[in-house]
């Protein structure tokens, strides 16, 4: 899908989060950069609808998400930081169903479909345990099958690692960067993930300063800070 | 009790959640009514058994769910031996066990996910009054899934106070333990609506 900015700028009283931003964007992995502060999870929000722009217009695919928050929401899963907020049933398969609800499927085709998201990520074996009893990483990778059962087709993932040790890293971006069906925006401080992607966009006190090939934009950030 | 879940495929995980609900609710009417009769709750007792052994098959598990009613068995059978006698005490206490024994097998053999189902199809008729039975049910399970945080929040609170030198007390951890809570209530409702939750 296309995703593009024209012109917008969220503040929050009075204070700039983002900057008059535009930008355009149609790469299967984007990766967002950039200090604490920049305004990149500004930016993931503004994907899905969580945040509203002050001015100018969100376009993601034919939808604005402004206009057209609901459709926004169904059309990107949002996967946060810290996954123990993310995780609202008890049990791991009841949790991937809870996205099924509003769909009022029958019974075992709600959990076909959450056991074959679970199965996708590797934690088929853990559909019965409780969820908050799982690691970090396997939290993660529950949250992405939670998200992407309902086949959205972006996936705006916001510093998805940031809590993880190298190993769960590992997992969690494998699962990210196989995904097929689904574009994925990342937002990262792991500049080796950033370089996997396609694309890299760089924000810096709420303006977009740069984007273009990963390899370039994160050799510039490094240059910057050091 | 809520949210103790342990698969299988017994009859008993098998039966409806509606059918099991009214079950352990006709059984607790009957205990107190006639659970005072030793026959009565002897019998009881021996069915809970008898119904933790078809669902699990394992002894083990049955004495584990007795041995975390101790503390209940406790406070109840102190006052009642000071003031009732020995009699009625035990059989007050016995009557008491047989019905929680039963209630912590619907929810061993119940999946949250169902219970939920089954307290809103019962508030089906709330919907005329304009509350909408989902809500209802999302009340519930976010209830029973923050007391697992708040805990890993009060626990890391005292943790870092006794890490800086302080005794934990549960006056000086309220605050912090608050603002955690709001917190924890805001980044919810926003994971809520990144999941097109609508409440
Ligand atoms: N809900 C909010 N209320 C007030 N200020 C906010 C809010 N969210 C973000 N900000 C501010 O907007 C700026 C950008 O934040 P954010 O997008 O979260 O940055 P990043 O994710 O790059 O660390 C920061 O100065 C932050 O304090
Ligand atoms: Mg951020």
């Amino acid at each position: 899908m296309r995703i593009s900015l024209d012109s917008v700028s969220v503040e929050w009283d009075g204070n700039v989060a983002l900057n008059r931003v535009s930008l355009d964007l149609d790469q299967k992995n984007i990766a967002v950069i950039g200090a604490n502060g920049s305004g990149k999870s500004t930016f993931a929000r503004l994907l899905n609808g969580l945040v509203k722009p002050t001015s100018g217009r969100v376009l993601v695919g034919d939808t604005d998400v402004q206009a057209d928050p609901k459709t926004a929401q169904r059309q990107a899963g949002f996967i946060f930081s810290n996954p123990d907020l993310q995780i609202i049933m008890p049990t791991v398969i009841e949790d991937v169903e809870f996205s099924l609800k509003p769909r009022k499927l029958g019974t075992t085709e709600t959990s076909a479909l959450a056991r074959a998201a679970l199965e996708r990520f590797g934690i088929g074996g853990l559909a019965d345990r409780r969820a908050h009893e799982l690691s970090s990483g396997q939290k993660q990778l529950l949250a992405l099958a939670a998200v992407s059962v309902t086949d959205p087709k972006l996936i705006i993932a916001d510093e998805p690692t940031a809590l993880l040790d190298l190993r769960n890293t590992q997992q969690v971006a494998e699962a990210l960067f196989g995904l097929q069906e689904q574009q994925v925006v990342l937002v990262t401080h792991d500049l080796s993930l950033a370089a996997r992607c396609d694309i890299a966009v760089r924000f810096e006190a709420g303006q977009l300063i740069e984007i273009g090939e990963p390899a370039e934009v994160i050799a510039r950030y490094r240059r910057d800070y050091e | 009790m809520i949210g103790l879940y342990r698969s299988g495929d017994s009859p008993l995980h098998k039966l409806g959640p509606g059918t099991k609900l009214l079950a352990v609710l006709l059984w607790i009417t009957v205990l107190s009514i006639w659970g005072n009769n030793p026959f009565v709750w002897a019998s009881a007792l021996s069915l809970a058994f008898a119904l933790f052994m078809v669902a699990f098959g394992s002894v083990p598990l049955f004495l584990k769910n007795l041995w975390t009613l101790r503390y209940l068995v406790l406070i109840g059978l102190i006052p009642q031996l000071i003031f009732e006698g020995v009699g009625p005490a035990i059989n007050n206490t016995a009557r008491l066990v047989a019905g929680i024994l039963v209630a912590i097998l619907f929810s061993l053999t119940t999946p949250q996910s169902k219970i939920i189902d089954a307290v809103e199809r019962a508030a089906t008729p709330l919907g005329r009054l304009g509350i909408r039975p989902s809500t209802i049910g999302l009340s519930i399970s976010l209830a029973l899934r923050a007391i697992p945080m708040l805990m890993q929040f009060s626990s890391g609170i005292m943790e870092s106070q006794r890490a800086r030198g302080h005794k934990p007390s549960a006056l000086t951890a309220t605050v912090p333990l608050l603002v955690a809570a709001l917190k924890y209530a805001d980044d919810m409702s926003e994971a809520l609506a990144a999941r097109g939750v609508e409440v």
